[in-house]
C-alpha cells in the first residue's frame, strides 16, 4: 500500500459516515464498515463482486445511472442527493449521498459519502403526517366551532324573540292595569246616567259633568297607550340621557302600579350616560317588577323599595333596594341565567333579569351585581357616565 | 238600612252612594282602617251596618285585612246569623284569586269584579234580603 492508502484506509474504515468507490463499470471497489453496516452487511460481502445498482432500490436505478455517466463524462463535478437504498433484509434505507468524481491513473471512478437518513425520513413523514392530521382537525374544529356558532346564534335569536314577547305582554298587562281603574269610572259614570235617568234626576249640570268624566277618562286611556308605546318602542340610535332625570321618570311611571308600596328616589349622580331610553326603562321596570312581585308574595307589612342613584370614578351607579327579604342563597347566583324564574310558570317567563343584564353589559358597556342587604335585595347597575 | 263603603277612588265612592242612596243611610271611607273603626263603633251603638262594600286595594290598610278584622270584631258581639253583616268586596279581575281566598274561608258574603253594575248592587241586596224586588228602580 502506497502512503496515500494507507492514510486513505486509515480515515474511511473507523469513519462514522459510509465511504464508498465505484469504478466506471459500477462495481464497487471499496466500502468502510459504517457504508455496509448501513445495508446490513460487512464490507468485504460488497467488495469487488457486487455491482452498487443491486443495493439502490429498483426505482431509483434509471436516476443513479444516469447521474455517474453524467459524472464520468464530466459533465457535473460532484453530486449531493437523497436516493432510497436496499437493506440485506429487504427493507429500504433512505440515505444521502454527497459524491464526486476522483481520477486514479487515468481511470475515473466514483467516490462518495453516504449517511443513513432513515430516522430523519421517518421523523420528517412523521411530521408531515402530523401537519396533515392536524390541518383535517382545523378544518373539523373550524366546522364544529361554526356549528356551535350557529346553534348558539339560534338560541340568541329565540331568546330576543321570547324577550320580545315578553315585552309586549308587559305593555299589555301595564295597559290593562293602567285602564283597570277608568274603565270602572266610565261603567259607573254611564250608569249614573241611566240611574239618574230613571229617577227623573237628570238635570243638565249631571249630563255635563258626567259626559266631561268620560271624556276625561277616555282621554286618560288613550294617554296610556301612547305612554306605553313610547317606552317599549324599538330605538336605534344612542342618544344622550340625563341619568338623575331618567331614573325618576321610569320611577314615576312605575308608581303607578304601587299604590302601597313606599318608593323614594335619590338622584343626585348629575351625570349622563349614552343609550336607548326605552333599553333604560326596559332594565329598571324589569327590576322593579320583581322587588314589587317579591314584596306581594311575601306580605310585606311595609313594603319598600328604594332607588339611588351615584357616580364615582366615571362610572354611574343605580341602585335599587327592597325590603321583601332577599333573595335565597341557593339561587342568587343563577338569577341572570336565561328561563331561570322564582316564580311560578304563569307569571315569570325568566327572562326580565337575563335581558337586563344582556343590556347592561352588551349595550351599555356596565355591569350588574345583586346582593342580599339588611332586609331585602340590592340590584347595583354600573354604566359608564361623564 | 246602614251601608259602609270603603273605597279610596274619590269618583268611584261618590258613584257607589249615588246608586244606594235610595236604599240606605250611607257612611264612605276612603281606607281600610278607618273603614274597621266605623265598623266597630255602630257595633258599639248597637247599629251595625246591614251592608258593607269593601275595595280590596287601598291605602293604611287593604281589604282584606279590613274583612278579617271586620269579622273578628262582629264574633265578639256573637251576633245571630242573620244579624251578620253582609260584606262585599269589590275587586278588579287581577285580584280574583285573593278573592275566592277570602270566599272558601268564609268571611265575605259575596264579591263584584269591577267595573261594578249598578244592577249587580242591587241584585246582591235582593240575594242577601236586605232589599224586596219591590224596591229595585
Amino acid at each position: 500500500m502506497t502512503y496515500n492508502e494507507i492514510n486513505f484506509k486509515t480515515l474511511t474504515d473507523n469513519a462514522v459516515v459510509g465511504v464508498y468507490l465505484i469504478d466506471k463499470n459500477l462495481s464497487i471497489l471499496y466500502v468502510n464498515s459504517a457504508a455496509a453496516a448501513m445495508l446490513g452487511y460487512l464490507p468485504e460481502e460488497l467488495m469487488g463482486t457486487t455491482s452498487f445498482l443491486s443495493l439502490i432500490h429498483p426505482e431509483e436505478i434509471s436516476l443513479l445511472t444516469n447521474n455517474y455517466r453524467q459524472r464520468l463524462n464530466g459533465e457535473i463535478p460532484s453530486a449531493h442527493y437523497t436516493t432510497r437504498g436496499l437493506h440485506k433484509t429487504g427493507r429500504i434505507v433512505n440515505i444521502e449521498v454527497f459524491a464526486s468524481l476522483l481520477e486514479d491513473g487515468g481511470e475515473r471512478l466514483l467516490a462518495g459519502t453516504v449517511i443513513d437518513i432513515s430516522s430523519r425520513t421517518e421523523a420528517e413523514q412523521q411530521l408531515i403526517e402530523q401537519q396533515l392530521f392536524l390541518e383535517k382537525l382545523n378544518q373539523t374544529l373550524e366546522q364544529r366551532v361554526a356549528e356551535e356558532v350557529a346553534i348558539s346564534r339560534e338560541k340568541e335569536r329565540m331568546i330576543m324573540q321570547q324577550s320580545r314577547f315578553a315585552a309586549l305582554g308587559e305593555m299589555v298587562a301595564g295597559i290593562a292595569h293602567q285602564w283597570r281603574q277608568p274603565l270602572n269610572t266610565l261603567g259607573m259614570s254611564i250608569q249614573a246616567l241611566q240611574v239618574a235617568h230613571a229617577k227623573g234626576i237628570l238635570t243638565a249640570e249631571f249630563m255635563e259633568l258626567h259626559s266631561q268624566r268620560t271624556l276625561d277618562e277616555l282621554q286618560y286611556m288613550s294617554q296610556t297607550i301612547d305612554n306605553f308605546r313610547h317606552f317599549f318602542r324599538t330605538e336605534t340610535v344612542l342618544v344622550t340621557i340625563y341619568l338623575d332625570d331618567a331614573v325618576r321618570k321610569i320611577v314615576d311611571f312605575f308608581s303607578s302600579s304601587v299604590a302601597l308600596i313606599s318608593l323614594t328616589v335619590d338622584a343626585r349622580s348629575q351625570k349622563n350616560i349614552s343609550g336607548h331610553m326605552n333599553e333604560l326603562t326596559q332594565i329598571l321596570l324589569s327590576i322593579l317588577n320583581n322587588a314589587r312581585d317579591a314584596l306581594e308574595q311575601r306580605d310585606i307589612a311595609e313594603p319598600a323599595i328604594q332607588v339611588a342613584v351615584t357616580a364615582a370614578d366615571g362610572m354611574a351607579c343605580i341602585r335599587i333596594a327592597d325590603n321583601a327579604g332577599g333573595i335565597p342563597v341557593e339561587i342568587i347566583d343563577r338569577i341572570f341565567d336565561p328561563f331561570f324564574s322564582s316564580r311560578d310558570r304563569l307569571t315569570g317567563t325568566g327572562l326580565g333579569l337575563y335581558m337586563t343584564r344582556a343590556i347592561v353589559e352588551r349595550h351599555m358597556n356596565g355591569y350588574i351585581a345583586v346582593a342580599n342587604v339588611s332586609d331585602g335585595a340590592e340590584f347595583t347597575i354600573s354604566i359608564p357616565c361623564w | 238600612m246602614r251601608c259602609l263603603i270603603a273605597e279610596d277612588v274619590e269618583f268611584a265612592r261618590e258613584m257607589m252612594s249615588f246608586f244606594l242612596a235610595d236604599y240606605a243611610e250611607i257612611d264612605s271611607v276612603d281606607n281600610g282602617e278607618t273603614a274597621v273603626e266605623l265598623f266597630s263603633a255602630a257595633l258599639e251603638e248597637g247599629r251595625p251596618y246591614n251592608f258593607v262594600c269593601l275595595d280590596i286595594l287601598m291605602p293604611k290598610m287593604d281589604g282584606q285585612e279590613a274583612l278579617k278584622r271586620m269579622r273578628q270584631i262582629e264574633a265578639l258581639h256573637e251576633p245571630l246569623a242573620q244579624e251578620k253583616s253582609v260584606i262585599v268586596m269589590t275587586t278588579a279581575m287581577n285580584s280574583l284569586e285573593d278573592m275566592q281566598e277570602a270566599l272558601w274561608r268564609g268571611d265575605c258574603t259575596d264579591y263584584l269584579v269591577k267595573p261594578v253594575m249598578f244592577a249587580d248592587l242591587v241584585a246582591v241586596m235582593t240575594k242577601y234580603g236586605l232589599i224586596t224586588k219591590q224596591e229595585t228602580v
